[in-house]
């Protein structure tokens, strides 16, 4: 089940009155057989493949902590975890793809080889719940939070709905401690995440789906694209991506508010970044926090040579980018990300003495303008390796990118014409992405007047009444054009 | 854009009505009265809309356009 579609819009609802209609002993069960109903709209079998995970790090956590003093098993233990728990992950996302890479160089040296793909299925978040399944179990090898022994519990901190398919990717201490705890109804939480809720809709609805289908006109018939609408498509795919995942992680954010639990944030205006290492603390805070804790300090982080310390940047996003799917571009996408960061590094100590040297002020507006306007570009171009469907694919859109350009009036409306981009099109666009931005900016909070809180408040009810017709009607309008879509980030 | 050209004088007159609604409520001590207007006028525009037969495109691209005022 997916949050933008009518199924969720009656699920949500139901589950809301059982939660806080039930005794909040029987409160977990709901909860559970809710997430696995959500789960289960896509597929009955993929169940079984959360639950081996779920059974295999709940023993594994409840023995590391039976053998804290013998660190022979404890560490037997979490190399077991460790192996099933990536194994299946391996097997189901990255085997196909290794595959396909060994066959293919094979063939290059002339071997003649046999493809020996399987015909698997990608489980929805898989990637997602293996990595928060593994937070939890590292965390109780490190003694940093207990070993859960209510395995309903556990099996809720793995599969709660509203994080289970695309995050945000909890850890043990934030998330178990409140499952457990009883929530009652509060306006208080209902109301920020109801808005939350609200704003994600927009960001996927209005602004990430809208903009969907002009990205897919140039990426999916590169063939036909100019430089421009590649240029264009390009700038509004990084818009795409941002709204897309940010918006199902606001939907998601809201929902668990509602029930009086708060997830963590995982977006911060990554845009206004300026620098790469700022742009990693803004996007997908969950999944960075994730890697700093669990592989890059532990290959040393930052407190080692410099050689070690470019070494583990390099690592992390050479996995990270491994991690968002199983294709050379993704590959490539994270190398080019540690090439920034490492690049970013060798270069900051010239950089101040040239800034020194030249008497510019590094905290100036325009130099942080033109520092984030570099960072967008950089990331922006980093995306086209990420959005392009192949190989093939990315050389022919480099090449449209890099050379084909003219400085006519037809050549304009021909890129336009490539996109299916209208003047109100257009229009739509730029309104939504400023709206949207705002929203981000004051969270749509009435900006503060002489008026009373209740008239504040009234005046920030209506405005929210505006933005759910505006979804309504951009809902509409895709289902119309069959343009609904799921999220780009439930295939990873 | 069709209904909106066909029909441009009420629809430019009410886009003014709703603008200035969202200028007044900026600018008065008493915001909800200013905000329950432009709420009207947003429905009046909606059913005005249906009534020419505007697209979705058409009204969602007004609709956008209110909030960005609203929001500016």
């Amino acid at each position: 089940m997916i949050f933008n579609s009518l199924e969720f819009l009656i699920f949500y609802p139901m589950v809301l009155l059982l939660y806080f209609t039930l005794p909040k002993k029987y409160r977990w069960m709901m909860l559970l057989a809710a997430s696995a109903f959500f789960y289960l709209y896509w597929s009955v079998k993929l169940i079984f493949l959360i639950l081996f995970t779920i059974v295999i790090s709940y023993t594994a956590a409840i023995l590391i902590e039976k053998y804290k003093d013998n660190l022979v098993l404890k560490r037997t233990c979490l190399v077991v975890t460790l192996v099933a728990c990536f194994g299946v992950l391996f097997f189901f996302k990255y085997f196909n793809f290794l595959a396909d890479s060994v066959v293919s160089v094979a063939n290059l040296f002339g071997a003649g080889w046999d493809d020996f793909s399987l015909n698997l299925i990608l489980p929805v978040g898989i990637s997602f719940y293996t990595f928060q399944t593994l937070s939890f179990v590292i965390d109780v090898y490190r003694g940093n939070v207990p070993a859960e022994r209510h395995f309903g519990y556990y099996a809720l901190y793995v599969t709660f709905f509203p994080q289970l398919v695309a995050g945000p990717i909890e850890r043990p201490e934030n998330l178990i401690p409140q499952l457990h705890a009883d929530h009652d109804f509060s306006w208080d939480n209902a109301i920020p995440g109801l808005r939350k809720m609200i704003i994600g809709f927009f960001k996927k609805v209005v602004v990430a789906d809208l903009i969907a289908t002009y990205v897919n006109a140039v990426y999916n018939s590169p063939d036909t694209a100019r430089g421009l609408s590649v240029l264009i498509a390009t700038m509004l795919f990084a818009v795409q991506i941002y709204c897309d995942f940010a918006g199902y992680t606001d939907i998601a954010i809201g929902c668990a508010q509602i029930m009086g639990i708060k997830l963590m944030q995982n977006f911060d205006r990554p845009y206004i970044s300026t620098s790469i290492k700022e742009f990693w603390r803004r996007w997908h805070i969950s999944l960075s926090s994730w890697f700093m804790d669990y592989l890059y300090f532990p290959l040393g982080g930052s407190r080692c040579s410099r050689p070690r310390h470019l070494f583990n940047l390099c690592v992390v996003f050479l996995v990270s980018g491994l991690w968002h799917g199983a294709a050379w571009t993704f590959v490539i996408w994270g190398a080019l990300h540690a090439f920034y960061q490492v690049v970013g590094i060798l270069l900051k100590k010239p950089k101040a003495q040239l800034y020194a040297k030249l008497g510019i002020d590094e905290s100036a507006p325009w130099v942080q303008t033109m520092r984030r306007v570099i960072t967008f570009i950089l990331v922006d171009f980093a995306w086209i390796f990420f959005r392009a469907n192949s190989f093939s694919d990315l050389a022919k859109l480099m090449k449209r990118l890099f050379t084909d350009w003219e400085f006519t009036y037809a050549y304009i409306a021909d890129s336009f014409a490539a996109m299916d981009l209208t003047v109100v099109a257009v229009g739509i666009i730029l309104a939504a992405i400023f709206i949207m931005n705002r929203m981000d900016i004051t969270d749509l909070t009435p900006a503060p007047s002489d008026g009373t809180p209740e008239d504040r408040s009234a005046v920030a009810s209506i405005r929210y009444t505006y933005l759910i017709w505006i979804i309504a009607v951009a809902w509409l309008l895709l289902l119309i054009g069959d343009g609904a879509s799921s999220f780009i980030y439930f295939q990873f | 854009m069709d209904a909106i050209l066909a029909h441009p004088l009420p629809v430019i007159a009410l886009l003014i009505a709703i603008f200035a609604t969202h200028i007044l409520e900026a600018r008065a001590a008493q915001k909800g009265n200013w905000a329950a207007l432009g709420f009207v006028l947003h429905l009046v525009m909606i059913v005005f809309f249906v009534f020419i037969g505007a697209t979705l495109e058409e009204l969602l691209l007004v609709l956008l356009l209110s909030a960005v005022v609203a929001l500016a």
